[in-house]
């Protein structure tokens, strides 16, 4: 349109050009911000940190008849039942004399921490001087390795019976890492002793 | 007094940078989603206090769910197949291409040998859902201990192919009978495996997440 000459009006100057209308370069973004923010929400909302851990666990190589497993010291003998109940008793198992007590999830640190004054309190001895940095966390590690390993600390023997879920033997295992015993077995071997003084405790539960 | 006019500022404010930033996080998002593999089985498992990670390759894992099912699952693609070669020769089955290639994108794997052949010419992902929850799951019975197999297998063919141990995880539902996976256990320590040492799949305590 611009280029269209006029006749005669060649030498005039420059002659009106008409100019296309400077729109400005902004745009709307308001709409393209909704939705950004829509994705972003929706994103973090649906994460779930899913992150599982896991428990390590080493099993008693199963027994040889010939070898006798060694005579325990100072041991409690946990069997996980039903109703995620735990009956328990200390020592070694007499006839006649051994009365199994019964315990929960949630008493159970009153038990283990009872029955593990002496461990727990040089344990916590050691933490004491941990936290006055008189000794470095190797050392501190070390030395609770060699509480957990002495005569005087607690033995579990963990025995689930029939009615137990694998989550009470978990459980149970993740309280042992907890109060820091360092000795204890999972067994399913059930003397049937053991299991006649199971079976009339269990009827009470 | 003349009256004081306020400069008519333009309520628009530049939002680039906004934008930026939003889509810059949501790219970020969307690609660091990964996104969680279905499984066969629903399983709930119990929480412990431990925070030790679980090992991303070089892991077999033995799923037990609330009903009781075994299920087999491997990281490592080319083990796997190799796995299922030497499964398929011990129980004399005959597999085509396709089937290994399909048994090789699965993850868990839960149905006895006898009918992994069905199995594994269903194509889509329902059918095969639909499949395994008719199942009982790999057999442990002392008969034809299959699961003794699978994990025999896999242990020699991983140390073979990848020249390290195959690391074992046990992932069972809380609500499991600890009977059953006991079985288990007595399998991993049976006389032909011998593994007494592996980890238990839990999840984090809710304290700690």
């Amino acid at each position: 349109m611009a280029d269209v000459q006029t006749g005669g009006d060649s030498g005039g100057g420059r002659h009106k050009k008409k100019r296309a209308k400077k729109s400005g370069t902004h745009i709307d973004m308001t709409p393209m911000v909704d939705l950004a923010f829509l994705l972003l929400t929706f994103f973090i909302l649906t994460t779930t940190m899913y992150k599982p851990a896991t428990l390590q666990l080493t099993f008693p190589v199963p027994n040889k008849d010939d070898v006798k497993p060694p005579k325990v010291e100072n041991a409690i003998t946990l069997f996980l039942t039903k109703k995620d109940q735990i009956l328990y008793y200390r020592g070694g198992f007499e006839l006649g004399i051994t009365q199994l007590e019964r315990t929960d999830f949630k008493q159970l640190t009153n038990v283990l921490t009872m029955n593990n004054k002496t461990a727990i309190e040089q344990i916590q001895g050691y933490q004491k001087d941990l936290m006055a940095r008189k000794i470095t966390e190797t050392a501190f590690d070390s030395l609770k390795n060699e509480v957990q390993k002495q005569k005087f600390a607690l033995f579990a023997i963990i025995k689930p019976d029939k009615d137990a879920k694998y989550r009470n033997m978990i459980d149970i295992v993740d309280e042992m890492d907890i109060h820091g015993i360092g000795k204890y077995a999972v067994q399913d071997s059930i003397k049937p002793e053991e299991q006649a003084l199971l079976d009339i405790a269990k009827q009470t539960l | 007094m003349p009256k004081i006019k306020m400069p008519r500022s333009s309520p628009a404010l530049d939002m680039t940078p906004m934008v930026d930033l939003a889509f810059l996080l949501v790219t970020f998002f969307m690609l660091t989603a990964q996104f969680r593999p279905e499984d066969a089985a629903a399983v709930d498992t119990p929480s412990s206090m431990s925070t030790s990670p679980i090992p991303l390759d070089g892991l077999m894992t033995i799923t037990v769910d609330s009903t009781g099912r075994i299920f087999w699952d491997l990281t490592e693609k080319p083990v796997r197949i190799a796995v299922l070669e030497k499964m398929a020769e011990r129980y004399s089955l005959t597999l085509d291409p396709e089937q290994k290639e399909r048994f090789a994108s699965l993850t868990a794997i839960g149905v006895p040998m006898n009918k992994l052949n069905t199995f594994l010419s269903l194509k889509n992902a329902g059918e095969r859902k639909e499949f395994d929850r008719d199942n009982t799951g790999i057999p442990t019975d002392s008969l034809d201990n299959q699961l003794q197999w699978w994990i025999y297998e896999t242990n020699t063919l991983f140390y073979n192919e990848i020249g390290k141990k195959v690391l074992v995880a046990l992932k069972a539902d809380g609500n499991t009978p600890y009977t059953r996976v006991n079985e288990v256990i007595k399998t991993f320590q049976g006389p032909i495996i011998q593994i007494n040492r592996f980890k238990m799949i839990t999840d984090l305590e809710e304290s700690r997440l």
